[in-house]
C-alpha cells in the first residue's frame, strides 16, 4: 500500500531534516533551502500492514515562494511543521492548514513543533499549545537533531491514514 | 501519415529526446505505461516493464491521476535517486502524456541574456553612427529616443512619476509586461497606481520619500520573485533614479533560473534567519542587560552597605586614634610633669642644702652677736628671705606633685592666697585680681589637689580674659546649707560648707559648651594648648572631697565657678604655730654625719651652742667606724640621707644592728628620699626636712633624746 504524505511549513522549520532523520537517520545543522520538491520513499509497518510512504518535502512557505497547491493532490496525510524557537512559524503552519483543507479537503494531519532540543530558545508557551490542542489538533514536539519523536510522528500519521 | 513517415518521426523523436535528456511516457487512463521513449539512464530512471504503473517509475505521480485540468507542470522535483527533474503531464486521447527532463540543464535560459547583450551592442553601434553623421542635431527628442531605445534594448520597463504622483510607462513596453497582472492597463497607457507592481509597494513609497528630500543617485529594491499569468516565476529588480528632474522607476526582469533562484531564496532566508537570530540576540542581550543592571544594583547595594560600614569603621577608628592621641598627649604631659617633678626634686634637694647653710649660719650669727648689733636686723632679713625661699621650694614641689596625697585639715584661705601669690607673678598687668576671703575655716583635703583645683580654675579665668583683659575675683565664705532643694540641686548633704567662688569677666561660654566642660578630654583650646582633662580632674577632686562645683556663664560677660567643700570642724586641728624657743642639751654626745662640709661645720656650731658634744664626719663609712670604736659613748646619731659610699638609711640600719636603742635623726633635702612607713619600720626617731632651723633642730634633738630615756 502506498500513501503520499506532504510536509508543509514555513522555511527553515526542519521539514527536510525531519524527513532525512526518518528516512536516512541523518541530520545536518547546515540549512539548505529546498527549491521545488524533494520526494523520499520509506517503508513502514502498522501491525501487519506494510505501507510505502511517499514523502513530499515541499519547499518552505515564505514571501519568496508559495507552496504549489497542486502538489498536494493525492496526499493521504499532511505534516505541518513549525519551529518552536520561532513563534511566527506556528501561524504559518496553521495558515497552510486552512489553505490545504480548502484545496484537497480534510485529510489526517499532525502538527509538529520541531527543534525541541533548543528549549532554552523556545518561544511557544504552554498556553498557546493548550489552545491549539483544545481545537483537536494533535501536536507532537520533535527534534530532528536528536531524533526524538520523529519516527513516532510518521508512525502516528500512518496509523491515522490507515484508520481513516 | 504513412508508416514510413511515422517510423521516420519516431526515429527523429527518439534522437531528439536522447540528445535533449528528455524522456516521455504514454500512460493509459488506469495510470499504466503503454509507451516510453528517451534516454532514461541519463535521468537515473530505470526502464519500466510493460503495463507497469507510472508511479513505480515516476514516484511523484503518486496520487496525481486522474488529472483534473488539461495539464500540470512539475518543477525541480528531486527524485529518491537524486535526479532533479522538471515534468509536464498532459491529457491525450488514450490517457496521459508525461515528459520528464533534466532540470539542472536549462541552458536555454541563457539565451535571453545573450540576446540582450547583442541588442545593446547594436544600439551602441547605431548611436555612434548618428553622432558621426549628425553631430549638430543632438536634441532632447533624440536623447529621449536613445534613452527609450536603451531601455528597450535592455528589456527594461521604465515608469515615470507624473505631477499627481502616479507612474506612467514611457517608451516601448518590453514584451514581458504582457505576462504580468494588470498588463492591459499598463499597455493602454493609463497612469498607474502603485499597486500595479504590487511587489514594489514599499519600494515606491521609499523612492518617493527620497525624491521629496532631493536625494541624488539611485536606489535599488533588491531582487524579487514574482509569478506571471502562467505561474512562471520571474526575477524583478527596480531602480529608482532622478535623471534631470525626471523621477524614474527602472524595472529589470529576467526569467528565473533554478540555481539563481536557489541562491536568491537561500540568501533571503539566511537573511530572515539572521534577522530572527539578531532579534533574539537583542532580546537576550536586553534581558542580560536588565539582569546585569539588577546585579549591578544588588552589587552596588552591597558596596554601598560596605562603604557605609567602612565609613563608620573609619569614623570609629579616627575616634579611637583621637582618643589614643589624647591619651598619648596626656602621657607625654604626665611624663613631662614627672620630669619636671624629678628636676624640681633634685633642685629642691640641693637648694634645701644651700638654704640649710644660709639659715643655719644666719641663726648662729644672730646668737653670737649682741642684741643691739646693727647686723641683727640684716641677719633676720636673710633668715626671712631664706624662709620665703624655703616656702617657694615647697610650692614647686607641691606644684610638680612630688608630695604625697594625704587628706588632712587645711586652712583653705592659705592655699588660695598661696595660689594667688603664684599667679600674680605670672599674670599680665591687665588682669586685675580681687580677693574677698572671709573665711578662716578648714576643710579635709589633700593640699596638693586643692592647690591644683584653684590653680586650674584661676588659669582658665585668665585664659578667658586673655584677649581683652578683665578682673579675676576670688571669694571665700562659710555657708550653711539647710534647704533641701539647694542641697539636692548641688548634690550636697545638708551641713556647713566653705564656698569658694572664682569669677572672671571674660568671653563666657555658650550653654552647649557648659554642658560638656566637665567631660574628660573636652576642650575648646587649640591643639597642644590643653588636654581637656583640667576641669574633669577638678570635678573629680571636689567630688572626692564630698563637695560640689557649679558653673554659670554668659557670653561676653564672663563665668562664675562655685565650689562647695564641707567644713572641717574638730578640736584636733593641727596648730601651725610652734614654739620658737631653743631647747638646750645636757652635754650629750652626738655623731653628726653629712657629706657636705658646710653642713657638718654649721651643725657642730649649732649643737655646741645648744650644749651638746658633737663629733662630725663627712664620710658615712668613716662615721660608722667612729661609732664602732665608741659605740657606748654616743647618745644620738644625726645623719644626712643622701651621701656617697653609704646612704643615711644604710648607715642607720648598720648602727641599729650594733646598738638598737640609740636614737637616730635622718635629714633630707628631698621628701621623696624615704617614705614615712620606712622611717617607722627602721625605728628612726625623727625625720627632718632641710633646711632645718635651730629651733626645729633643738626640738628634734630634745625629743629624740627624751624617747631614748
Amino acid at each position: 500500500m502506498k500513501k503520499k504524505i506532504c510536509m508543509l511549513g514555513a522555511f527553515a522549520v526542519g521539514k527536510t531534516s525531519l524527513v532525512e532523520r526518518y528516512v536516512h537517520s541523518i541530520f545536518s545543522d547546515k540549512y539548505h533551502t529546498t527549491v521545488g520538491v524533494k520526494i523520499e520513499k520509506m517503508q513502514t509497518a502498522i501491525g501487519e500492514e506494510i505501507v510505502d510512504l511517499i514523502i513530499w518535502d515541499l519547499h518552505g512557505e515564505d514571501e519568496f515562494q508559495h507552496v504549489q497547491l497542486s502538489y498536494l493532490k493525492g496526499s493521504s496525510g499532511l505534516i505541518y511543521v513549525a519551529d518552536g524557537t520561532r513563534k511566527s512559524t506556528l501561524a504559518t503552519a496553521l495558515n497552510l492548514k486552512e489553505i490545504a483543507e480548502k484545496t484537497i479537503g480534510k485529510v489526517p494531519f499532525i502538527l509538529v513543533l520541531n527543534k525541541m532540543d533548543l528549549q532554552d530558545q523556545w518561544e511557544i508557551d504552554d498556553l498557546t499549545l493548550k489552545d491549539i490542542e483544545d481545537k483537536g489538533i494533535i501536536v507532537v514536539q520533535t527534534s530532528a537533531k536528536t531524533g526524538d519523536e520523529v519516527k513516532h510522528t510518521f508512525q502516528l500519521l500512518t496509523k491515522k491514514m490507515l484508520d481513516k | 501519415m504513412t508508416g514510413l513517415t511515422t517510423k521516420f518521426l519516431e526515429k527523429l523523436c527518439f534522437n531528439v529526446f536522447k540528445e535533449s535528456c528528455l524522456v516521455y511516457f504514454v500512460i493509459n487512463k488506469l495510470g499504466k505505461i503503454t509507451q516510453w521513449g528517451g534516454n532514461l539512464s541519463d535521468l537515473n530512471i530505470s526502464e519500466p516493464g510493460e503495463d507497469d504503473p507510472i508511479t513505480d517509475t515516476a514516484i511523484f505521480m503518486e496520487g496525481i491521476l486522474p488529472l483534473k485540468g488539461e495539464s500540470m507542470e512539475f518543477s525541480c522535483i528531486k527524485m529518491p535517486n537524486n535526479s532533479c527533474v522538471d515534468a509536464l503531464l498532459f491529457k491525450i486521447e488514450i490517457g496521459y502524456g508525461l515528459i520528464i527532463w533534466d532540470a539542472t540543464k536549462k541552458d536555454h535560459y541563457l539565451t535571453e541574456t545573450q540576446q540582450k547583450c547583442n541588442e545593446l551592442s547594436l544600439l551602441i553601434e547605431k548611436q555612434k553612427n548618428r553622432l558621426v553623421h549628425f553631430p549638430d542635431k543632438r536634441s532632447e527628442m533624440e536623447n529621449e529616443t536613445i534613452l527609450e531605445d536603451l531601455f528597450q534594448a535592455l528589456n527594461f520597463a521604465v515608469l515615470e512619476m507624473d505631477n499627481n504622483g502616479h507612474f506612467v510607462l514611457i517608451g516601448t513596453p518590453p514584451k514581458w509586461i504582457e505576462q504580468i497582472p494588470q498588463s492591459n492597463q499598463i499597455l493602454l497607457g493609463h497612469s498607474y497606481e502603485e499597486d500595479v507592481f504590487t511587489f514594489l509597494g514599499n519600494f515606491i513609497q521609499t523612492a518617493k520619500d527620497l525624491w521629496s528630500k532631493n536625494h541624488q543617485g539611485s536606489y535599488k529594491s533588491g531582487v524579487w520573485i514574482e509569478k506571471d499569468q502562467t505561474d512562471q516565476e520571474f526575477l524583478f529588480e527596480a531602480t529608482a533614479v532622478d535623471i534631470q528632474g525626471r523621477k524614474l522607476l527602472i524595472i529589470s526582469h529576467d526569467r528565473c533560473q533554478p540555481n539563481e533562484k536557489q541562491s536568491i531564496i537561500q540568501k533571503g532566508r539566511d537573511l530572515a534567519l539572521n534577522y530572527h537570530k539578531l532579534k533574539r540576540s537583542d532580546q537576550k542581550l536586553k534581558s542580560m542587560h536588565d539582569e546585569l543592571e539588577l546585579r549591578v544594583k544588588e552589587r552596588t547595594k552591597d558596596i554601598e552597605e560596605a562603604n557605609r560600614k567602612l565609613a563608620n569603621e573609619l569614623k570609629e577608628r579616627k575616634k579611637v586614634e583621637k582618643e589614643r592621641e589624647e591619651v598619648s598627649q596626656q602621657l607625654r604631659q604626665s611624663q613631662k610633669m614627672e620630669a619636671i617633678g624629678t628636676l624640681a626634686g633634685g633642685i629642691a634637694h640641693d637648694f634645701n642644702n644651700i638654704l640649710s647653710a644660709i639659715i643655719g649660719f644666719s641663726e648662729l650669727s644672730i646668737y653670737e652677736i649682741k642684741e643691739d648689733s646693727t647686723l641683727k636686723p640684716k641677719l633676720e632679713k636673710i633668715l626671712h628671705a631664706s624662709g620665703r625661699a624655703k616656702d617657694l621650694v615647697q610650692q614647686i614641689l607641691t606644684f610638680s606633685r612630688q608630695t604625697e596625697l594625704e587628706k588632712r585639715p587645711l586652712k583653705l584661705k592659705l592655699i588660695v592666697l598661696e595660689v594667688l601669690n603664684l599667679l600674680r607673678a605670672s599674670l599680665p598687668a591687665f588682669i586685675d585680681i580681687k580677693k574677698d576671703l572671709k573665711s578662716n575655716g578648714y576643710i579635709l583635703a589633700d593640699q596638693t589637689q586643692i592647690h591644683q583645683v584653684i590653680m586650674n580654675l584661676c588659669t582658665n579665668a585668665w585664659h578667658a580674659m586673655k584677649e581683652n583683659g578683665g578682673t579675676l575675683k576670688v571669694g571665700l565664705k562659710e555657708i550653711d546649707i539647710k534647704n533641701e532643694s539647694i542641697s539636692a540641686k548641688n548634690k550636697l548633704a545638708i551641713g556647713q560648707y566653705l564656698e569658694l567662688t572664682i569669677k572672671d569677666t571674660g568671653c563666657g561660654m555658650p550653654p552647649e559648651i557648659i554642658e560638656r566642660i566637665f567631660d574628660p578630654y573636652f576642650t575648646t583650646k587649640e591643639t597642644d594648648k590643653g588636654t581637656g582633662l583640667g576641669l574633669s580632674v577638678v570635678h573629680g577632686i571636689i567630688s572626692n572631697c564630698n563637695g560640689s562645683i557649679t558653673v554659670d556663664s554668659q557670653i561676653g560677660k564672663g563665668s562664675l565657678f562655685k565650689i562647695y567643700l564641707p567644713s572641717f570642724i574638730t578640736s584636733n586641728r593641727s596648730k601651725p604655730n610652734k614654739e620658737k624657743t631653743i631647747s638646750l642639751g645636757n652635754n650629750e654626745k652626738i655623731l653628726f654625719v653629712d657629706d657636705e662640709p658646710f653642713q657638718t661645720e654649721m651643725a657642730e656650731q649649732q649643737l655646741s651652742q645648744m650644749g651638746y658634744r658633737v663629733i662630725i664626719s663627712n664620710d658615712s663609712a668613716h662615721a660608722l667606724n667612729i661609732f664602732l670604736d665608741n659605740k657606748d659613748d654616743f647618745d644620738l646619731i644625726i645623719t644626712d640621707m643622701i651621701m656617697p659610699k653609704m646612704t643615711g638609711k644604710t648607715l642607720s640600719q648598720k648602727i641599729h644592728k650594733i646598738k638598737p636603742d640609740i636614737p637616730i635623726i635622718l635629714c633630707s633635702g628631698y621628701s621623696d628620699d624615704i617614705d614615712s612607713d620606712t622611717i617607722k619600720k627602721m625605728g628612726i626617731a625623727q625625720y627632718l626636712m632641710k633646711p632645718v632651723g635651730m629651733n626645729d633642730l633643738s626640738r628634734a634633738v630634745k625629743d629624740a633624746l627624751q624617747k631614748k630615756k
